[in-house]
């Protein structure tokens, strides 16, 4: 068969064959040798065929990332975690280059930023920090650990645990966002200004949302857009929410209405601890301020 | 006839007693309370004791005993009444001494009756539940004479009076006072403890707080401790003279509190005579003074013990942070041996050898001498100076000793692996160099630091000891075997060092001399004949050679130089001038180690067999050097520039540092390896515990690097995770 007729949706078939078993070839000879071992090394070898295949592809100007971004838009990956999941392995696959088991820098970042968008709250301080610290290529077991993480943050970093097995590259990170939480939330307490009546409007104005049904909180979206002129300020990871937010949006439009109760459950969870601090006094306006930025990040998880 | 008498008799006299019964009663109880009222009178002698038996018992008998019983409590109240006002009118000092009489005559007085009574104690009293004579009589004796309002506040303010006289270094009565407790204790212990031991008490905690406090500010931490034990023993002599036993540990008890743990603090830290200052002037007497008495407090040693370590902390801390020190590792180690000696004899001489003082000091030890990362280092040259000199001609015992002591720092290090590097450079030098006093002790310290950490730890040390035997075997067996053929050629002497077992580093070969390399190229083909497959490098920047040299007028000298040096010594053979740059290109020995070379040969007085123009200390390519036909030496040896282990430089320390990170990494591998190998599944922090475990009798593994390392495991497939819980990991076999 001819190499360059091969496309990204072949490839990604025969990718899942083999991840779940079934590849032909591979099927055979495991029925012939029963144990786990044996198909192990099977599919191993499966795949460094598949691997050679795809690198033996003529480029047709068309990159890695423009026919995985393809592939995403067909795929129902928003409702399948496990299908998400596979496919996020299978990206990786893609990325290796000249027979390596690990993925460039670059290459790794490129990929989170296409795959995990939506996803991970805390993405582009993640590429950044990945950009500007790590001197060696990605493999494949911080791949997968990223994917994981990036659920992980779902609840709060305060729960993060540097003895639970995560790599050191993504421990390096916790410390570091540490670091410039700390920092931002000493700084936040220069500019308290509970006198502010715009400011008491925008704490009291949170916890409607909560309160409201999903379609309500749809008619929200654009006071969230006009709010979010006053937090150009912000520093990078409350950027990230807004162009979070964005995201959300598009994929809000598009949602199944099957998963309207599923979400809706999911914001009230989230913006319940909002609702507990609602004193405007002085101290607890600071507090209230600096949890309010971190509930963006809860918000911006919503999809 | 005669027994119709006998009848008549017998019936005759019971009809009389019946008709006599209340005039008996009260004519008998007459005779016996007269007899009572005479024994009292110190007129016993006259009584009949039959007599009086007789009559209590019959009294008894004819169902009298209440009368009898109620009688006598009358009539002996009714005489220590009198015996209380007689004591109560004796003056001063006879008041004590009049007691005791009356007690004595009261003793005598119960036990007669008590006599003549005895039938009565034996039959009516436990029918009817009463009193027996004796007990009775001490009774009567408490309540009417001790216990009256006179007598009883003025005999215990007597007592506590004699006691505080006693105190203030008087001689006072102790029979009597031991005659005067008897009694109280002969009344029953509860009149013991509450007419005189509460008290008594009371009144010395109050003797010795304000003592204490009178002394605690005039005296030093030692003169106090003297006087808080004469204290003690003062109490417990008293005791043992005319006090119940029962009341030494209630009175120590009083004198522990009030001298010793209200004072504790204050004692221990005491300018200039406290704790601190008995340890630093080894006032062995004094500590363990402090040591005896303070145990008798609860947390009294801890507070000892807290002291002393802390102290030991900051003194070896000063001693290992102290940069004067650092520059003589050997004094530096011997101080840290010496400061174990200290303690230890202070432990042992004053601390009764207490275990949690030893414990407390081991962890002193080992918390600062790992403080300065240096110390593996320095305790391995100190082991160098004395295996080279320090224990020359010392008997075997002593070598023990001072290995033994070595040994003892060496199980403080958490980091033996670091010391184990630079203890195979030292050994590498002075096997190489032949300067070792003695194989045996060299061996004896490796069999040691097999014990301590394993066969693995020294398995390379083993080998290089095993390279000299080799070695020598090696040579004889050349020169047996060729010694014809090399004539007069220069003599060789050649170590064979196993790859890996050595610390070398790969040194470029330089140009030997063609007199040498002949040889060399015998042994060579001697050696790779006998031993297949072998591979062989010359490492000159190790070797020694001895030169004979003539001078300018005649005289002649052997001098002992390096290989380097040899190598450029004997370029003059043929050279009248030579620069440095010249002798590099003519031996190939690296420059940095050529200006060394040539330094020693050229700059040193009276090793100077070589000359020099300009003359400077330093070494320019182009400076020029000359055969120094002027050099003399009253030595017909000289030996220049002798190979001696010295401590690193910074940067030398760094890569040293460097090396042994590397060298764990597969270390924390091979281990973590081995533990999934034979678990298959186990988590990740029973992985870094097991692993550490493992670790820890070389170095205590970082765990980001045990983190590190089972990532790289998990990119090369031999650890995969488990798809369900991402911290659990699998062997791949």
């Amino acid at each position: 068969m001819d190499a360059s007729g091969i496309d990204i949706f072949e490839i990604y078939r025969r990718y899942c064959d083999i991840k779940s078993g079934h590849a032909y070839i591979g099927g055979e000879e495991g029925y012939r040798q029963d144990s786990d071992l044996q198909k192990a090394k099977v599919s191993r070898e499966a795949l460094t065929q598949l691997s050679k295949l795809v690198e033996s592809r003529v480029t047709t100007g068309v990159t890695i990332f423009d026919e995985l971004s393809m592939l995403m838009s067909r795929l129902n990956l928003r409702a399948d975690f496990s299908e998400f999941s596979r496919f996020y392995d299978f990206v990786f696959f893609m990325c290796r280059e000249n027979g390596q088991k690990n993925i460039t820098v670059s290459r790794a970042v490129n990929a989170w930023k296409l795959v995990l968008a939506g996803r991970f709250s805390l993405l582009h301080p993640w590429c950044d920090f990945v950009e500007k610290n790590q001197r060696y290529n990605i493999f494949e077991d911080t791949w997968q650990q990223v994917l994981a993480f990036s659920g992980f943050t779902h609840d709060s970093l305060d729960a993060y645990d540097p003895e639970g097995a995560w790599p050191v590259l993504i421990d390096d990170f916790v410390e570091h966002v540490h670091r410039m939480l700390g920092s931002y939330y000493d700084n936040s307490n220069l500019h308290c200004n509970c006198d502010d009546p715009e400011s008491q409007s925008w704490v009291f104005d949170d916890p409607l949302p909560g309160l409201t049904i999903f379609s309500g909180l749809k008619r929200k979206l654009p006071d969230d857009s006009s709010k979010s002129d006053d937090m150009d300020s912000n520093d990078m990871i409350f950027s990230n929410c807004k162009r979070s937010r964005a995201h959300d949006a598009e994929d809000l439009e598009d949602n199944p209405p099957g998963n309207t109760a599923y979400d809706c459950m999911e914001t009230s969870r989230q913006n319940s601890p909002l609702c507990s601090s609602m004193s405007p006094c002085a101290v607890e306006g600071c507090l209230s301020k600096g949890f309010a930025g971190l509930l963006n990040l809860f918000l911006c998880v919503v999809w | 006839m005669s027994t119709q008498k006998k009848r008549a008799l017998q019936i005759e006299a019971f009809r009389h007693r019946i008709v006599v019964d209340p005039k008996y009663a009260e004519k008998t109880w007459k005779v016996l309370e007269h007899a009572i009222h005479e024994i009292y009178n110190h007129n016993a002698s006259g009584l009949s004791f039959e007599e009086l038996y007789r009559n209590a018992y019959n009294m008894v008998l004819y169902k009298f005993g209440e009368k009898l019983y109620t009688g006598l409590v009358t009539t002996m109240t009714s005489h220590l009444k009198e015996i209380s006002q007689s004591i109560e009118s004796a003056q001063g000092e006879i008041f004590l001494e009049e007691l005791n009489r009356k007690w004595v005559d009261h003793n005598k007085a119960l036990q007669m009756i008590r006599d003549i009574l005895m039938y009565m104690d034996r039959t009516f009293i436990p029918s009817n539940h009463k009193t027996p004579v004796h007990e009775l009589g001490l009774n009567l004796w408490r309540d009417v004479v001790i216990h009256s309002s006179k007598t009883k506040a003025r005999l215990l303010d007597t007592l506590l009076e004699l006691v505080l006289r006693e105190r203030n270094g008087e001689v006072i009565n102790r029979g009597l006072m031991r005659n005067i407790i008897k009694m109280l204790m002969d009344l029953g212990l509860p009149v013991y403890q509450q007419d005189f031991e509460k008290h008594f008490l009371d009144v010395s905690a109050n003797f010795y707080c304000r003592e204490s406090q009178k002394f605690i500010e005039s005296c030093d931490c030692g003169d106090y401790l003297k006087k808080a034990e004469r204290r003690l023993n003062e109490e417990m002599e008293r005791v043992s003279h005319y006090l119940d036993p029962r009341s030494e540990s209630k009175i120590t008890n009083v004198v522990e509190k009030e001298m010793i743990e209200s004072h504790m603090h204050t004692l221990v830290h005491m300018e200039n005579s406290g704790l601190v200052s008995m340890l630093v002037d080894d006032k062995y007497e004094d500590l363990q003074r402090m040591y005896n008495l303070f145990r008798r407090v609860s947390d009294g040693l801890t507070i000892v013990k807290d002291v002393m370590t802390s102290f030991v902390r900051d003194t070896g801390k000063q001693l290992i942070m102290d940069p004067e020190r650092l520059r003589d590792p050997v004094d530096f180690v011997q101080r840290l041996l010496d400061l174990k000696d200290k303690y230890d004899r202070v432990i042992t001489m004053s601390f009764n050898n207490d275990k949690t003082f030893q414990n407390a000091l081991n962890s002193s030890f080992e918390y600062f001498i790992n403080l300065n990362a240096r110390s593996p280092e320095f305790i391995s040259l100190f082991v160098d100076d004395k295996l080279r000199r320090g224990l020359k001609g010392v008997g075997e015992e002593d070598v023990e000793i001072v290995l033994d002591k070595v040994m003892m720092l060496f199980r403080y290090l958490q980091e033996k692996d670091v010391f184990e590097k630079y203890y195979k450079q030292h050994l590498a030098k002075r096997l190489l160099s032949g300067k070792t006093i003695s194989d045996d002790a060299e061996r004896s310290l490796i069999v040691k630091l097999k014990t301590e950490c394993g066969y693995q730890f020294t398995s390379k040390l083993e080998g290089m000891f095993t390279d000299m035997k080799t070695s020598h075997d090696t040579m004889q067996g050349f020169y047996a075997n060729l010694g014809t053929e090399l004539g007069d050629g220069p003599m060789l002497s050649v170590q064979v060092l196993t790859t890996g077992s050595w610390p070398t580093q790969p040194s470029p070969p330089c140009n030997l001399p063609v007199e040498i390399l002949g040889v060399c190229d015998k042994f060579r083909t001697y050696y790779l004949g006998t031993h297949n497959g072998r591979r062989l490098s010359w490492q000159t920047n190790m070797g020694t050679a001895d030169l004979k040299a003539t001078f300018g007028k005649g005289q002649k000298h052997e001098l002992n130089v390096s290989t380097y040096q040899m190598c450029v010594l004997m370029l003059f053979n043929s050279a009248e001038r030579l620069t440095c740059k010249e002798i590099e290109q003519a031996t190939a020995i690296p420059m940095s180690d050529l200006r060394r070379c040539l330094q020693s040969l050229a700059c040193v007085k009276g090793k100077n067999v070589l000359r020099k123009e300009p003359m400077s200390k330093d070494i320019a390519e182009d400076d020029a050097f000359f055969f120094n036909d002027k050099f003399t030496s009253k030595f017909f040896k000289v030996k220049i520039g002798t190979v001696v282990a010295q401590r690193e430089s910074e940067p030398e320390n760094l890569e040293t540092r460097q090396r042994v990170e590397e060298d764990r990494k597969p270390q924390i591998e091979a281990a973590i390896v081995r533990i999934m190998k034979s678990r298959r599944t186990l988590d990740h922090n029973n992985i870094v515990a097991e692993v550490t475990k493992q670790l820890q009798s070389r170095f205590l593994p970082n765990p980001v690097v045990i983190k590190k390392r089972i990532e790289s495991l998990i990119e090369r497939e031999f650890l995969e995770r488990d798809k369900v819980d991402r911290k659990l990991y699998r062997y791949l076999a």
